[in-house]
């Protein structure tokens, strides 16, 4: 009995350490410097995104008045043209450009569209407005037709600008969830967020109102799943290991990503994932690790490079003694998307990972994070996790 | 500098915005941060850290909390007064600890001439009071 009260007495002296080496090297802050081949893009206050906006409408009209064919170019989002950067470890937009003619009859839908964006965001900006992409879709639903066609005129106008699309003002819906030693302020409200109930603090999507004012944290779990999160919740996993916890239900959006960022930046914080022992985790962690692929102009702003993939890896299935019938068997999807992410350059590079990503494919084997309850409801919080970040034993 | 960090006897940290990044709150935020995490400073529990952040944030009222308010106070439009004194009162509903700091500022009001001001800068004195 004595020595199970022992053994549960973690004291995570591994991600300490790591913490401790982050807060040394934090007082450096390190400047991403952007490749030569990769386009720069800048977070940028309301009046340079306007001063950009008024600046791409003017080149517009000087084309108008001296050619009578006017264009605008932009950089391409085709996945020929996303690079990874491995010196600062993200998916970036190359350099090649597209122009979209103003006069083929192919492109008037899509012209139309990109100048009816770029009017909803002058609207937006002046009146210092936030809009989610939905609504903006609801604008003029007869031109869009669908959200898809509002969603990429929106991506298209942000690299237009050469900016994030947050900094054009229009936002995701918000989809994920904080809690845990930390407190912001959102505007002229402080919200402490270790008291905001079981459910958390929803991030707000309007970013460039939030700024962190405290925290006593040593460490960011970033979790896929809400049921996982529900779990912790219930445990005040934060009193016992001071930390702050994420979730945002699945593949993180925009503003968690974002949030996550400048909580690992600002409180030079060790970050972890907690997702799924499947291909579609591992694809997860890697999005809140190198950027999307879709979004890679904006990596820069929304990934975080030193993030770690804390489990559930494939090893920890047999380590942690998961019964045969917690486990799932891969299907046909599952082994080619694991064969897919083998593929990828920064897995190749990362041994730890290869190997763990090989393993399932050998054993054709997968588990959701709830399968640790076959050990008891607490054992996430009260063995696993806790042994984890003592060990070190991550990728 | 954004965030001022402390350091723990037991290797934990606690870290704060910086002053800097204060000033640019509005007027009456600083008093309500600074009383936030005052009631915070037993739960790091050590008491090296308590002191060090104790002195922070009296600096952050003597320096920057008391001196914009007091300005604001002399030199802003009574509409602006009036606002802020209102946020004040509310404040001092739920978290009367977080006036204490300006009560002799208060003060000096209860004789303004324009009446709102004197009567919201009385009504908060009393919730002090009681």
């Amino acid at each position: 009995m004595l020595e199970k009260q022992k053994k549960k007495n973690f004291d995570l002296k591994a991600a300490k350490d790591l913490f401790n080496e982050y807060i040394d090297k934090g007082q450096i802050k390190k400047k991403i410097e952007f490749p030569t081949d990769a386009v720069k893009i800048d977070d940028l206050n309301r009046k340079e995104v306007l001063s950009r906006l008024y600046k791409l409408v003017d080149d517009v009209l000087t084309k108008i008045y001296t050619s009578g064919r006017p264009s605008i170019q932009l950089p391409s989002r085709s996945s020929s043209n996303i690079r990874w950067d491995e010196e600062n470890d993200l998916l970036l937009l190359g350099k090649q450009i597209m122009e979209k003619q103003f006069h083929t009859l192919t492109s008037v839908a899509d012209i139309t569209r990109l100048m009816r964006i770029l009017e909803v965001i002058t609207e937006l900006l002046n009146e210092n407005l936030h809009a989610t992409k939905r609504e903006v879709f609801y604008t003029d639903v007869n031109l869009f037709k669908e959200q898809k066609n509002s969603d990429k005129s929106i991506e298209d106008v942000a690299t237009m600008l050469y900016t994030t699309r947050n900094s054009t003002h229009i936002v995701a819906a918000p989809r994920g969830s904080c809690v845990g030693r930390l407190r912001i302020r959102d505007q002229t409200d402080i919200i402490d967020l270790e008291g905001q109930g079981s459910g958390g603090w929803t991030i707000s999507p309007f970013l460039d109102q939030i700024e962190i004012i405290e925290s006593d944290a040593e460490f960011i779990l970033v979790i896929e799943k809400n049921a996982a999160m529900m779990r912790l919740s219930e445990a005040r996993f934060w009193r016992k290991y001071p930390c702050i916890l994420i979730t945002a239900q699945g593949v993180g959006n925009v503003a968690t990503r974002m949030f996550l960022k400048r909580l690992n930046k600002e409180l030079n914080l060790p970050t972890f994932t907690l997702v799924d022992s499947d291909p579609y985790g591992h694809y997860i962690h890697s999005v809140y690790l190198r950027g999307s692929k879709r979004l890679s102009y904006e990596s820069p702003f929304l990934a975080t490079p030193n993030i770690k993939l804390l489990g559930v890896l494939t090893r920890d299935l047999d380590k942690y003694k998961i019964p045969t019938e917690a486990r799932i068997k891969m299907n046909k999807q599952d082994e080619k998307r694991t064969k897919d992410l083998l593929q990828e350059d920064f897995v190749k590079t990362n041994k730890a990972w290869e190997m763990d990503l090989k393993l399932a494919l050998k054993k054709k084997e997968k588990a959701e994070i709830q399968a640790f309850a076959s050990h008891g409801f607490k054992f996430l919080t009260d063995d696993y996790l806790p042994e984890k970040l003592t060990t070190g034993d991550w990728i | 500098m954004d965030i001022r960090i402390f350091h723990k006897k037991d290797g934990g940290i606690v870290q704060l915005i910086d002053k800097e990044k204060i000033q640019d709150w509005p007027v009456e935020l600083p008093l309500k941060f600074v009383e936030d995490v005052r009631s915070k400073l037993k739960s790091y529990r050590d008491e090296k850290i308590e002191e060090e952040i104790s002195n922070y944030l009296d600096d952050i009222i003597a320096n920057l909390a008391i001196p914009k308010i007091k300005e604001t106070f002399d030199n802003a439009p009574k509409d602006t007064v009036i606002s802020i004194l209102s946020s004040f009162e509310q404040l001092s509903e739920t978290n009367v600890g977080a006036i204490k700091p300006i009560q002799f500022l208060l003060e000096n009001l209860t004789n303004n001439n324009n009446k709102t001001i004197a009567e919201t800068a009385k009504r908060i004195l009393n919730n002090l009071a009681s």
